[in-house]
């Protein structure tokens, strides 16, 4: 008998690190890298796209101005969705940002749309192999390897995040088994007929799908499935309980991505499953005071401001995130790739001024994230009464938890919310399985003010 | 194989690609070499070369010769 064909040799296979080259790259190889790529980028922007060629004569800037990455920073304009959705509506589907002519547009993805307007994503054939590239980096940190398989519990819709995680598993060569058209009866069901090791999903949608098989009499412990992973919404590595739930209902080690649908999937989980990594490889990005425009430093709390260098298509340069981060450069697990402990700290247009304190939504998701009587079902209700936005937060307590003990749950709560964002907020327990559940993003913010005194929600 | 080494092959694959590219008409090849470049360039990219952003860009192909020459001419001066 021949040798069995593998995919790859036992010493790569017991590898650390998907690429320990890039992953451990010393922090001034790796910036030296960036510079020419970011040259290298403001070049091909200039001279295919009309977009950004508008917006660098604007400013007079031609690409052999970049000459630093402090250049780049502060002479590259900041780009931000809206610019890209107005141009898009202008001259559908992709307006003038398209660098590439359309035959080499080979895929097509939108953004979740929760805003009611998708952003529409052409990506090319090269494209397509490398914006998955983060998953498989995170894949192989937290363990999964070329034998494993995926079940992507998604319809097979166009949003882009769960298209990138497909390029990730493809890229590992693992066997992807698709969830559409399935609900979640059905996902169940396919997982305990196809034997899955690998459930893709939202993080809320892993414990829907935990709920369903408790009704349905199964023990997802008892599944094949070895390792859950996530991306669209805050996740087991930025909410405590999110992970020790997920972890205990499928018997699994649960695992996060964030991922930015528009760009790509860009920061891929650490091993010590505190946080995330910044894909140095394929993104560059930087933290910026959101009121001043400033560089923040190491460990101060700023917007995520990035910029792909394999999103080719349609380049996104110098792109407000709107996440808030605190990115430091110091990991244990040997990456020397930004770290982001705790993924997104909050988001800068999601803050609503409520009694004169502004109060953004991702730090009262995590400060409910850390209470273990409270399930991973809330949501969080604007309104506007006299002119004031007032929240109230709306949660699920634990099924445990016996209803007497909901109202006390609730004035905890508040407290803790009180005395972390000195704001005070109305709480209100809702009968667990009372809050609607999503297959897809979790819609957290119910939005009641009047359209003109929103912001451009996205989550 | 060392990492110089390892850029080295690749560069001389992404070349000779190139020329089968550009020797034949048939679609069906042309298509599955301009993959397979892609794939090469990808590789170049993940061991910290850096071209072009992209491999069908002009520029992008550097011919194993030329690197050769380029590197020579560094250490000279």
């Amino acid at each position: 008998m021949p040798a069995p064909v593998s995919l790859l040799t036992p010493k790569a296979r017991k590898a650390k690190f998907w690429n320990k080259l890039t992953e451990t790259m010393p922090r001034k190889e790796l910036d030296a890298l960036h510079l020419v790529k970011l040259q290298k980028l403001s070049a091909y922007v200039y001279d295919y796209s009309p977009f950004y060629r508008r917006r660098f004569d604007e400013r007079k800037l031609k690409p052999r101005h970049i000459r630093s990455i402090a250049d780049f920073k502060r002479l590259v304009p900041l780009t931000d969705k809206q610019d890209f959705i107005h141009l898009q509506q202008k001259n559908p589907p992709y307006g003038d940002t398209i660098t590439l002519p359309f035959e080499m547009v080979q895929h097509h993805v939108e953004t979740s749309g929760s805003t009611g307007i998708p952003l529409a994503v052409p990506y090319s054939a090269y494209d397509t192999e490398r914006v998955g590239e983060s998953w498989t980096y995170g894949f192989w940190a937290h363990g999964i390897r070329p034998e494993d398989s995926f079940y992507f519990a998604f319809n097979w819709g166009n949003f882009a995040g769960f298209w990138s995680a497909y390029f990730g598993a493809r890229r590992m060569g693992c066997r992807v088994i698709s969830g559409g058209g399935a609900d979640s009866h059905g996902h169940i069901k396919n997982i305990l007929r196809l034997k899955p090791t690998v459930l893709i999903s939202t993080p809320t949608f892993a414990l829907r799908l935990a709920e369903v098989a408790k009704q349905m009499g199964v023990d997802l412990r008892d599944t094949t499935i070895k390792y859950t992973y996530h991306a669209g919404e805050p996740g087991p590595f930025a909410l405590p309980a999110m992970k020790r739930q997920i972890d205990e209902a499928w018997g699994a080690d649960s695992g996060e991505l964030l991922g930015i649908a528009e760009i790509e999937a860009l920061a891929p989980g650490c091993p010590h499953r505190d946080g995330v990594h910044l894909n140095e490889m394929n993104v560059f990005g930087w933290s910026m005071d959101p009121e001043t425009g400033e560089e923040v430093g190491e460990g101060e709390i700023g917007e995520n401001v990035v910029t792909s260098y394999t999103y080719s298509a349609q380049p996104l340069l110098n792109y407000r995130s709107h996440d808030l981060v605190r990115r430091t450069y110091r990991c244990t697990c040997g990456r020397t790739w930004a770290k982001f402990p705790g993924v997104v700290l909050g988001r800068t247009d999601f803050m609503v001024t409520v009694r004169g304190t502004n109060v953004y939504q991702t730090a009262v998701e995590n400060l409910l994230g850390e209470m273990q009587e409270v399930s991973p079902f809330y949501q969080l209700v604007l309104e506007q009464i006299d002119s004031n936005d007032r929240m109230v937060v709306e949660f699920e307590p634990e099924p445990a938890l016996s209803e007497a003990e909901w109202a006390m749950l609730a004035k905890r709560i508040a407290d803790r919310i009180h005395a972390a964002l000195h704001v005070r907020l109305d709480v209100v327990a809702v009968k667990p399985g009372g809050l609607p559940r999503y297959d897809l993003k979790t819609k957290r913010i119910i939005d009641k003010r009047p359209k003109e005194f929103r912001r451009a929600l996205d989550r | 194989m060392t990492r110089d080494q390892m850029i080295a092959k690749l560069r001389q694959a992404r070349a000779l690609a190139h020329d089968v590219y550009r020797a034949t008409d048939l679609p069906q090849i042309q298509l599955i070499v301009r993959h397979a470049d892609q794939n090469l360039h990808w590789a170049l990219w993940n061991l910290g070369q850096m071209d072009e952003i992209r491999p069908d860009l002009p520029g992008s192909i550097i011919k194993p010769k030329r690197a050769a020459a380029k590197r020579a001419g560094k250490k000279r001066k």
